[in-house]
């Protein structure tokens, strides 16, 4: 296995790892370690997805941004083919170095989950299994996947711990989760989830349960361990602010499509969509003024007009927004789907 | 300015046990668990005061407390010049109108057999400030003012949205008139926009019917929002207490700091500012107990434990060696 010669070597840094610390410019010359063509998901008659393109460059990380039921969980779901009840219908393209998910029997799904795409969730605590101890949950991936002897996941499993920064690793190997605080158990999803030296790293709100002070060191771990392994990650997000400083690159999404999408830098700076603009507004800084709230709320993923899906709540608002949906176009560096979206680019030049 | 409040070295402590290992005082000594150690406080008519820190620092029992949902271990603890513990049951009863609070788990606090309405009902009637004819009219006028539809009363909490739960727990908190509104991180969780929303709401509210407002909170950005003072907690002392403004621009107390440096934003890039975590209230020790962690920490440090001082007119902290401290003696200013 390919993925056991790299985990065991201690020389990661051969990768064509990108430089720790300084995001890479975007390469054409460099692959796409994922390509996502009009991803479409049903759950029932309501598209929970909605034609998703979206593709993510090897040594980048990417932060999905949206409220609540915009489809950005889902996405990252859908990506590691959790989804798979049987009225969920899938279609379009989602394709992982030269693997096609879409349709992958689980079989083989299952030799991916773990050792080459690792997954973080937002609740370690519900996200660690109760009865088993941190050192069986570590080894599991490891002897698995890598197919390591009890002894040597044993070992590998201690220097995780310490990697995460976990004090007394080799003790701790045989405490329960409920032993360990909210902060120590996320770094122990961590380490599972980075045991086998993904190439993907998923994190839906790592940190959002957490303190701002344990939020910026676990955020920080993360981001030190994807880099040094060359990997990328895609993280799902609310808070905007922590986006600007993790994320090379931003997803905005909006009912099940993206709206707007590029680098960090543009997208979050200087935003154009109605939508970002919007959520930009919200965010409460340690120097707001006054806050100005997105009016109403999303509508049901069943009652999605046809035209663009945030003219209900947008002040841009024109007849043709409500009849035809904008199709995502490149603009100012990003791309964007918004039919007034010349006029707004005027306006903010002017 | 009249003192709602006032906290004169407040302690909490709970028995966890007794002292492991052996010898003659094991099993014996009970283990004390030192929620809250000299908390002095005070919190005027009209004031918004935002409590500040990690989980585990003591916030929350502070505010029951405060509440008087448990009475200290030690200390004092008056409002408006009575002693918590020993008012009237008149007097109790008036605290417990005059002081409302909004609970960190909206849905989970209202009982979801009752109706809107009658969730808003239920204190007024309780406290007999409306008769059951009056009720109705009542209740459009609370959601009316927390910006629900008057057709939201006769839903069930089930039935409404995350945003929308919290209006409700807002608009209970208002229907007993109240003079002190406690608010238990009451936007966390939310996305962005919903936050927005409340966060502005409350703004209003206070600012509109002159409520005294204590929230509690661990977000730096929200608290200089909603509050105009904040008192930072760490380990069940506070460690830090002055206007909001001047906390954020100057913090006296490293751990203030090091909070601030944490907190995401645009302009910066990631730091983490502490390492490791709060350390454990069972056994603290004798010096201050921002030592082990702080950047900052002197010899002195792991010797003294520091006392809250007043370092600029209308700030206090509790560090041997504070930051951005001007250079006439604290005396001079006040």
């Amino acid at each position: 296995m390919q993925a056991a010669g790299r985990a065991l070597t201690d020389g990661r840094a051969s990768a064509p790892a990108a430089t720790p610390g300084i995001s890479p410019d975007v390469n054409s010359t460099t692959p796409d370690l994922l390509q996502i063509r009009d991803l479409t998901l049903r759950r029932g008659r309501a598209a929970v997805l909605d034609k998703v393109s979206l593709s993510l460059k090897a040594g980048r990380t990417l932060g999905l941004l949206g409220e609540s039921g915009a489809g950005k969980s889902t996405l990252a779901m859908a990506i590691i083919g959790l989804l798979t009840a049987p009225q969920v219908d899938v279609q379009g393209s989602l394709k992982f170095a030269d693997t096609e998910l879409v349709g992958l029997p689980e079989k083989h799904f299952q030799k991916l989950r773990g050792s080459r795409i690792g997954l973080i969730f937002q609740d370690a605590t519900a996200s660690l299994d109760p009865c088993f101890t941190i050192g069986q949950q570590i080894c599991e991936p490891l002897r698995r996947h890598l197919r390591l002897s009890r002894k040597q996941a044993i070992e590998r499993a201690v220097e995780l711990l310490d990697s995460v920064g976990i004090p007394d690793a080799r003790a701790r190997l045989a405490a329960f989760p409920h032993q360990l605080s909210g902060g120590m158990q996320q770094r122990v999803m961590i380490s599972i989830a980075l045991a086998c030296d993904p190439e993907l790293l998923i994190a839906d709100e790592p940190t959002s349960a957490l303190d701002v002070t344990i939020q910026a060191q676990i955020m920080e771990l993360i981001l030190r361990r994807v880099r040094s392994l060359g990997s990328s990650a895609i993280f799902v997000l609310h808070d905007l602010a922590l986006a600007s400083q993790v994320c090379d690159d931003i997803a905005v999404m909006y009912g099940g499509q993206i709206v707007e999408t590029g680098p960090a830098d543009a997208v979050l700076r200087r935003p154009l969509h109605p939508y970002t603009v919007g959520l930009r507004s919200c965010v409460v800084e340690l120097d707001s003024e006054r806050l100005v709230p997105l009016p109403g709320t999303m509508p049901g993923a069943d009652q999605m007009p046809d035209g663009c899906r945030f003219a209900s709540r947008c002040a841009w608002r024109q007849p043709r927004c409500e009849t035809a949906r904008p199709p995502l176009e490149a603009r100012d560096g990003r791309l964007l789907a918004c039919w007034r979206i010349d006029e707004i680019l005027a306006g903010s030049a002017a | 300015m009249n003192k709602l409040y006032q906290l004169n070295d407040v302690e909490k402590s709970y028995t966890v046990g007794t002292r492991p290992g052996k010898g003659f005082f094991s099993g014996r000594t009970p283990l004390l668990l030192k929620a809250l150690d000299g908390i002095r406080l005070d919190v005027e008519d009209g004031d918004s005061l935002a409590i500040v820190g990690e989980s585990g620092s003591g916030k929350s029992t502070l505010v029951r407390l405060m509440l008087g949902l448990e009475a200290p271990s030690d200390g004092r603890l008056f409002y408006q010049r009575q002693e918590l513990g020993s008012m009237s049951a008149a007097d109790r009863q008036l605290f417990t109108r005059e002081v409302a609070f909004i609970y960190q788990d909206a849905r989970g606090s209202m009982n979801p057999r009752l109706r809107v309405r009658d969730v808003l009902a239920e204190p007024m009637l309780l406290h007999k400030l409306c008769s059951e004819a009056q009720v109705d009219s009542k209740v459009a006028e609370l959601l009316n003012r927390v910006g629900l539809a008057p057709e939201m009363a006769d839903r069930y909490p089930a039935e409404l949205s995350g945003g929308q739960v919290r209006r409700v727990a807002v608009a209970r908190a208002l229907a007993v008139q109240p003079r002190v509104i406690f608010a238990d991180e009451s936007v966390a969780g939310l996305d962005v926009s919903v936050q927005a929303q409340l966060l502005n709401l409350l703004r209003d509210l206070c600012r509109d019917m002159g409520l005294t407002l204590v929230f509690i909170t661990h977000d730096l950005g929200v608290a200089s929002y909603l509050c105009t003072r904040i008192a930072v907690m760490y380990l069940g002392r506070v460690v830090e207490e002055g206007p909001s403004a001047e906390i954020l621009a100057h913090p006296h107390h490293p751990y203030t700091r090091s909070l601030l440096r944490a907190f995401p934003s645009f302009d910066r890039p990631l730091t983490a500012s502490l390492s490791g975590e709060i350390p454990s209230p069972i056994n603290l020790p004798a010096c201050c107990r921002f030592a082990s962690r702080c950047p900052d920490a002197r010899d002195a440090c792991r010797l003294t434990d520091p006392t809250l001082v007043q370092v600029t007119a209308r700030s206090s902290v509790a560090c041997l060696f504070p930051l951005n401290v001007p250079e006439e003696t604290p005396a001079a200013v006040s």
